[in-house]
């Protein structure tokens, strides 16, 4: 399990995570929402040791993480998906797709990888920003199922992607899940993560609000898309 | 002006061979440049104790020109570690401007320090026998030691470009020039591939003071002499691009030795007034991306 307790994080003389605690269960996928600003994306790279300064414990399968290095996170099993996708303009798509090293054997194979996105074999060669939004989204998902990474922090993957692009991300991440992955999925999307996730977190001014299951979340849409905004 | 034509191309050739030796090591400074945002200053001075390597290791322990050309990028490439480690590496941070003072710095230390050690005159260091000799090109003589410091030179560039742009350690390379947070958080040790380029860089211009060191005399200030104009390439060539530090490298080569036959008044300006030339039409260099 990952766990975040009391977790609290600055840019500069700036707080802007106070005190976030979550768990996020071995095989399941676990969705943390909030507005633009409210810490989301802040929350996944305190996870990953991106923050200049961070207090609290994260601990992945019990182990203390929080104090180590960027590299050393991921070597443990933990891969981001970060927002603006890191899609790296000076290599080709099959180089950011082999980029980061794999670090145990993965659940799925690339001979699966490029069944699940064909497009990133055909356009291998291709410069990887010559992809379209929801191709160089694909990318950065398939990069990270490669290395054998078995927690998967995905940050608003289907942001201004066309309907069609969020259906089939919808699709991969149940498969994710199928086989056995622990998804954090970070969103503004109340719809897309309700069918999605099994634990809902919302968060709002760098703090968590409320935590729901399922069930208890779809019966909540409304309250809760309230507090998105939407 | 009546300049022989013979003049011309014998010029031309052996400025090929000064522009392989600049291409070497602005192929060094462009790596250095692009993944660590260092203008390294000193970079003269590892190409003159590449040369003082090959003298040492000469005169100290017997071992030739070919133990020399692999022992000497080895010792200058150990001694960059030390540097990056406990000097450079607390720059990154910071304004370039600072890394371009610390090895400035440590460019005239080093540089005092050879001249304390090995005395300010200009010691010979000669020819391997077997490329001792010449072939006659008809229209000069040309040594083939000048020949074979042209073939590994750019056989040196070609095979340091294709390793950056075309294996995988080259990708991690360039994306960590691109963005190296990103490439740490993928679980790549960003600090230890800082540090191997950096001795890399280095260990690359000490290959060039090992080639340099049958042709020039191997004194304190021969570094000096070359870095200026070796800046002058990275920056026609563009910042940080591997491929304009070596073309860029071997035609300033070819344009000092053309003006060395045509107005040898001009030639060691002729670089600089190019680069003032590149930089008003084109300030991001030949081949430098638009940042």
């Amino acid at each position: 399990m990952l766990e975040l307790a009391n977790v609290n994080a600055w840019y500069g003389e700036s707080h802007v995570l106070h005190g976030i605690g979550m768990q996020i269960p071995r095989g399941q996928c676990v969705a943390l929402l909030g507005r633009n600003g409210a810490g989301k994306t802040t929350t996944l790279r305190a996870i990953m040791g991106l923050m200049p300064r961070v207090e609290g414990d994260i601990s992945l399968d019990g182990a203390p993480i929080a104090k180590l290095r960027s590299d050393l996170i991921a070597r443990k099993g933990i891969a981001l998906c970060p927002e603006d996708r890191a899609i790296f303009p000076s290599l080709t798509v099959t180089e950011n797709l082999f980029l980061p090293p794999v670090i145990a054997k993965p659940a799925m194979t690339i001979e699966h990888i490029y069944d699940l996105f064909p497009n990133l074999k055909e356009r291998g060669a291709s410069r990887g920003t010559s992809l379209s939004g929801g191709e160089q989204q694909m990318l950065a998902i398939a990069r990270i199922l490669r290395t054998g990474a078995n927690v998967l922090l995905l940050d608003e993957p289907t942001e201004g992607l066309a309907p069609v692009i969020v259906q089939q991300i919808a699709r991969t991440i149940r498969e994710i899940k199928q086989r056995g992955l622990t998804v954090l999925l970070v969103e503004q999307n109340a719809r897309f993560v309700e069918e999605l996730a099994d634990i809902h977190y919302l968060i709002e001014n760098g703090a968590i609000v409320d935590r729901m299951e399922a069930a208890e979340f779809s019966k909540s849409i409304a309250k809760v898309n309230k507090l998105l905004g939407v | 002006m009546d300049i022989p034509v013979n003049l011309i191309l014998s010029q031309m050739v052996l400025g090929v061979v000064n522009g392989v030796l600049y291409a070497i090591l602005s192929l060094g400074l462009a790596v250095i440049f692009g993944l660590l945002g260092v203008i390294n200053f000193a970079h003269g001075v590892f190409f003159m104790m590449g040369a003082y390597c090959a003298y040492t290791l000469l005169t100290w322990f017997g071992i030739g020109y070919w133990g020399a050309l692999v022992l000497a990028p080895l010792i200058v490439g150990a001694i960059g570690i030390v540097v990056e480690v406990f000097l450079i590496r607390h720059l990154y941070k910071l304004d370039h401007l600072y890394g371009l003072l610390l090895t400035l710095g440590l460019a005239i230390f080093v540089e005092g320090l050879a001249h304390i050690t090995y005395g300010p005159l200009g010691l010979p260091y000669s020819i391997p026998p077997s490329l001792q000799g010449a072939v006659n090109l008809g229209f000069m003589f040309l040594p083939f030691y000048r020949a074979w410091v042209v073939v590994f030179g750019i056989v040196l560039c070609v095979g340091t470009w294709l390793a950056i742009e075309k294996t995988p350690l080259g990708a991690k390379l360039r994306a960590a020039t691109d963005n190296p947070r990103m490439v740490q958080a993928f679980g790549i040790n960003v600090p230890v591939m800082l540090t191997l380029t950096y001795a890399a860089g280095v260990a690359l211009a000490a290959v060039g003071g090992v080639l340099a060191a049958p042709i020039m005399s191997v004194h304190p200030q021969m570094g000096v002499s070359v870095v200026i104009v070796v800046f002058a390439v990275v920056v026609i060539g563009g910042m940080g691009s591997i491929m304009g530090s070596i073309v860029t490298g071997i035609l300033l080569g070819l344009l000092e030795g053309l003006a060395k036959a045509v107005a040898p008044e001009f030639s060691s300006t002729v670089i600089f007034i190019f680069m003032a030339l590149v930089l008003l039409a084109r300030p991001r260099g030949l081949f430098g991306k638009v940042a």
